[in-house]
């Protein structure tokens, strides 16, 4: 199932296109579908890791995902582009 | 322009977040909830990803090159996206090799 689920790179294509506004190479999009895969991947070991140390079980439960969110943003691992933090005033 | 909308419960890429969150551990059969907002999360990556990608690099174009170079600090990201486009590039060789082959003969 690891290795076998991915993105459908139609849709994935549409998407990116959409915002671009021009057409891109199917290398883009296999770079992408592949790093969304990874991210899923960082996603679901943090929010796994949450789930175990609040004391529950799988299946994963909203709450752990946000909090997994939560913890990679700190750790700058999700990109963020609304607003800039400001480290040293 | 809202993407979002043909993305909502779109059959194929629904199903696919849900096996891919059992391929990495999650229940064989993952909370509705749960599978909604990593399907969020992915269009958000995605979306600012290919924002950044546009401001680096040849302005208004996204090229694998910006692609690379937004995820250089990322050691996983980056192994990641070098072995599939390597991959690629072998397959595309095999095949026209296949192909010249073919038509040699």
């Amino acid at each position: 199932m690891y290795r076998r689920s991915a993105f459908p790179k139609a849709a994935f294509k549409r998407l990116i296109q959409s915002i671009t506004g021009c057409s891109i190479s199917q290398n883009v999009v296999i770079a992408m579908a592949g790093i969304a895969k990874v991210f899923v991947g960082e996603v679901m070991e943090e929010a796994l890791d949450v789930c175990e140390q609040c004391g529950d079980t799988p299946p994963l439960q909203p709450k752990h995902l946000r909090e997994a969110v939560r913890r990679l943003k700190n750790k700058g691992q999700i990109p963020n582009t609304k607003y800039h933090r400001i480290l040293f005033h | 322009m809202d993407t979002t909308g043909t993305f909502r419960r779109e059959g194929r890429e629904f199903e696919e977040v849900r096996c891919m969150m059992y391929g990495f551990g999650d229940d064989q059969n993952p909370y509705t909830e749960s599978v909604d907002i990593l399907e969020d999360l992915v269009i958000e990556f995605i979306t600012e990803m290919t924002h950044k990608a546009l401001a680096v690099g040849r302005p208004g174009r996204v090229q694998v090159e910006d692609i690379i170079f937004l995820i250089r600090k990322q050691p996983r990201k980056f192994a990641r996206v070098k072995d599939l486009l390597t991959m690629n590039e072998e397959l595309k060789k095999a095949r026209k090799a296949f192909d010249e082959a073919n038509y040699g003969s």
